[in-house]
């Protein structure tokens, strides 16, 4: 029996599978074989190429319910376009 | 360049983060954010509103998830997962972010639809539908209910609230509360033919003149900061009972099975009912036709939760 890692926790319970266990895996491939076990017929929603392809949404807005949360997505979307910050 | 990897490559999506200094639960939170989104664009901090954008909630107690959420500031959201957008240490998205990521074709579906409104996603799960979704036209539709047909066993199957489906127009004729799913099944006989039971996923996307009559009743609401209230499960139910009976079937229930949701509910509102009549009668006198509300399908989801323990445990046992 291996012992979870410290990336094993989180996301394993998603895709059910041991190789994502190491943590090793992009955006597009845990996506696939998400899919891939999952889904019974062709799939074709793919969250990579939307962004590529600029279509995701233009406006986020993300609801936070304590002043330690505004600072988690300050912190999240860390491009250094810092998030405004309304009340 | 997270960023740019949970939205638009181009950088161009803009953000906004809303802070609520009182408890509004869900629904009067939807609202201040919609709130704050006019403000802004008022104000020319947001040039335009968009067909489609997008609310993701993170607030929480972190309760669920503790100790981890201890560690992160409280914060479930911040619960780090295994999708990785960069070589580095700090190039796996977090909980916020791998939901928005997961919405993004959300958003583009429902650009498709023609739906103009909002997108509510909540921060700790992740959902992506068994198969890609027909064509639909969701253009005359003011709410829009995300549901799925999970299999389940018994247990949580009362754990979960069930959405009664036509089967001829898609849309979501009854809202069913917590409740064991042979009673659901009683409460639809004789519409087997015609409806199908869809578990209710929570997410949601509501229109903006939805969002506009929804001002027009809470919009005090919103700014009191004693006032809060949730979507799930009654602003469903209410709306939907069109009759008096269907409402005080409800009642009758929670009555004779102890439970306490309504009686919170009347000691905040207890005038609950009527103001469900008034936010229908809004929402139909601006859209000039009978409220719709549409389902969604997910089928057979991949529905993660991240703030249920036992579902934790199970992904900690695949891993072994």
């Amino acid at each position: 029996m291996t012992e979870p890692t410290e990336n094993s926790l989180p996301m394993c319970d998603i895709v059910g599978l041991p190789e994502f266990a190491n943590g090793s895996q992009d955006i597009a491939s845990v996506r696939s074989v998400a899919v891939g076990t999952h889904s019974s017929g062709p799939y074709q929603f793919n969250e990579s190429e939307i962004a590529e392809l600029n279509m995701g949404p233009s406006l986020a807005v993300v609801v936070a319910g304590d002043p330690s949360d505004t600072g988690l997505l300050e912190a999240a979307f860390r491009d250094g376009a810092a998030a405004r910050v309304s009340c | 360049m997270v960023r740019r990897h949970v939205f638009r490559a181009d950088g161009t999506t803009t953000i906004m983060t809303v802070n609520e200094f009182s408890k509004k639960g869900n629904f009067l939170g939807i609202l201040n954010a919609w709130k704050t989104v006019k403000q802004a664009i008022a104000a020319g901090t947001i040039l335009a509103l968009p067909q489609v954008f997008l609310i993701t909630m993170v607030f929480g107690q972190g309760k669920r998830l503790s100790p981890f959420t201890q560690a992160l500031g409280k914060r479930k959201s911040a619960f780090p997962t295994l999708y990785r957008v960069g070589p580095h240490p700090f190039d796996y998205l977090n909980l916020a972010e791998a939901c928005s990521f997961y919405s993004n074709a959300m958003v583009d579906y429902l650009c498709g639809t023609g739906f103009h409104g909002v997108l509510v996603r909540w921060g700790d799960e992740i959902l992506i539908p068994e198969s890609p979704w027909p064509r639909a036209s969701f253009r005359d539709v003011d709410v829009v209910r995300f549901v799925g047909q999970p299999k389940l066993d018994p247990q949580t199957a009362r754990e979960k609230e069930w959405l009664a489906v036509s089967k001829t127009t898609g849309h979501v004729e009854a809202h069913f509360p917590r409740q064991d799913l042979e009673r659901v099944r009683s409460r639809i006989a004789g519409m087997e033919q015609t409806h199908y039971l869809g578990v209710n996923l929570g997410s949601l996307a509501l229109s903006y003149d939805f969002l506009e009559s929804a001002m027009t009743v809470f919009g005090d609401d919103v700014e009191s900061p004693e006032r809060w209230l949730d979507a799930d499960p009654y602003l469903w139910v209410g709306l939907l009972a069109r009759e008096a009976n269907q409402w005080l079937a409800q009642e009758q229930y929670e009555a004779q099975s102890g439970l306490l949701g309504l009686r919170s509910l009347y000691a905040r509102y207890p005038d609950f009912m009527q103001r469900m009549a008034e936010l229908r009668r809004s929402s139909e006198s601006r859209s000039g036709r009978r409220l719709a509300i549409a389902a969604l399908d997910f089928g057979n989801p991949l529905w993660v939760d991240m703030g249920l323990a036992c579902s934790s445990q199970k992904g900690t046992r695949s891993c072994q």
